[in-house]
């Protein structure tokens, strides 16, 4: 069934009504109109995603809203409406120009830089047996540390609750084993 | 988008107290005119007269009406302006007393010009401070008034209220201005209407801006 377009009196009076103070009136001539502003943001060759017509859509909405005491109750509704939508759909047009004035289109580059060292790509280390070896030839305190903190994630907080010691202490521990490690694998 | 359009309309329709429909544009401008006179009223009364005011004549009077045509036609449309679904060609009818007052003017200024009755124009230079005096009041009203509708077109409202402002302030220093020199008066008080309506173009989109509701609803 196809819906019938309402009538600008119709319009005009739940306008004259919303001035008065009826919410009711008010919320029928907002859902009335929120198709109708779909339709013309949907419309403009600019505006295509959805979120992008919705936050016009709102943005007319809210316009619509602070000024709504400018309407003449003798005058026409359509009129006064569009003149709003205009100007929003205008500003909207400007604001996007400007921001895409200064944004650069650029292709999605695998790599920052050419320099080998700035594209390791963040893999592991290449031996996990030696580095398991040298976990387990740690100090008591230092692997409790790696174990907590750097193999299970855990958070400073819970790695001092689960292992009794302070967070300072957790802290000292980890660098110094980060210290050995370091040197115990690079020796190799 | 925050939140979904749905959502929004029924926060905005909850939050609709009565708002008071603003007065049609020449009322408004009626109300204008009355704060901008007795203004004027009082300038007159408290402002030193240097000499006796010259005889008044036709031209005298066709120029003044002409200005207050000018301001009123502008004040008009300043505020039809700001009333969304008004027609922007409302702006034009100010320019008809616009050119009339300066061909008036402009008519004197050539006799002057051809004549020795050229006053030495350096020594009125006061003219352009007494016009930004006599417009204050009737800018900070029309400002006052203008910023309650809606933003649609800021310069052309700011042009129209600086048009209508300065020929206003015009007519209201025109009565006490110890000369009748129509080259003065468009050295002066035109340089200055013309220089408030280029300020207040330039500026307009940043005098007048949409209120922001967000906080409302």
């Amino acid at each position: 069934m196809r819906a019938v377009r309402p009538g600008d009196d119709h319009l005009a009076d739940l306008m004259r009504a919303a001035q008065a103070g009826h919410p009711e009136a008010y919320l029928e001539l907002l859902e009335t109109i929120t198709p109708i502003l779909r339709r013309v943001i949907r419309r403009q060759p600019f505006f295509a995603g959805f979120e992008e017509v919705e936050d016009l859509l709102q943005d007319v909405l809210l316009s619509v809203h602070a000024v709504r005491h400018t309407f003449d109750p003798g005058r026409p509704f359509m009129p006064w409406l569009l003149a709003i939508v205009r100007n929003r759909l205008a500003d909207a047009a400007r604001r996007r120009a400007r921001t895409s004035a200064h944004e650069w289109v650029v292709d999605d580059l695998d790599v920052t830089f050419p320099a080998s060292n700035a594209n390791s790509g963040g893999e592991g280390y290449g031996d996990p047996e030696a580095l398991q070896h040298a976990i387990e030839g740690l100090p008591t305190g230092q692997r409790q540390a790696i174990q907590l903190l750097k193999l299970r994630q855990l958070s400073l907080k819970e790695a001092a609750a689960a292992s009794g010691m302070t967070v300072g202490a957790l802290k000292v521990a980890t660098h110094r084993a980060m210290m050995t490690l370091r040197r115990l694998l690079t020796a190799k | 988008m925050a939140r979904p359009t749905a959502d929004l309309v029924r926060q905005l329709a909850a939050n609709s107290a009565a708002v008071q429909p603003l007065p049609r544009p020449w009322l408004r401008t009626a109300a204008w005119l009355v704060v901008c006179l007795l203004y004027l009223v009082l300038l007159d009364v408290a402002w030193p007269h240097e000499a006796p005011y010259k005889p008044i004549d036709g031209r005298f009077v066709v120029e003044q009406i002409a200005a207050l045509a000018t301001g009123v036609a502008a004040a008009i449309a300043a505020f039809a302006s700001i009333v969304p679904g008004y027609s922007r060609r409302l702006a034009l009818a100010s320019f008809l007393p616009l050119a009339l007052w300066l061909v008036v003017l402009g008519q004197s200024c050539a006799r002057e010009w051809s004549s020795s009755l050229l006053p030495p124009m350096l020594s009125h230079w006061g003219c352009f401070p007494a016009t930004i005096i006599a417009g204050l009041v009737p800018a900070m009203a029309m400002l006052v008034m203008l910023r309650r509708g809606a933003p649609i077109a800021p310069r052309l409202t700011t042009a129209l209220a600086g048009l209508a402002v300065a020929s206003l302030a015009n007519v209201g220093i025109r009565f006490v201005h110890p000369f009748d020199a129509s080259l003065i008066v468009l050295a002066w008080h035109v340089v200055a209407m013309f220089g408030v309506i280029g300020l207040a173009t330039i500026f307009g989109n940043r005098l007048f801006t949409w209120r922001d509701v967000t906080d409302h609803v």
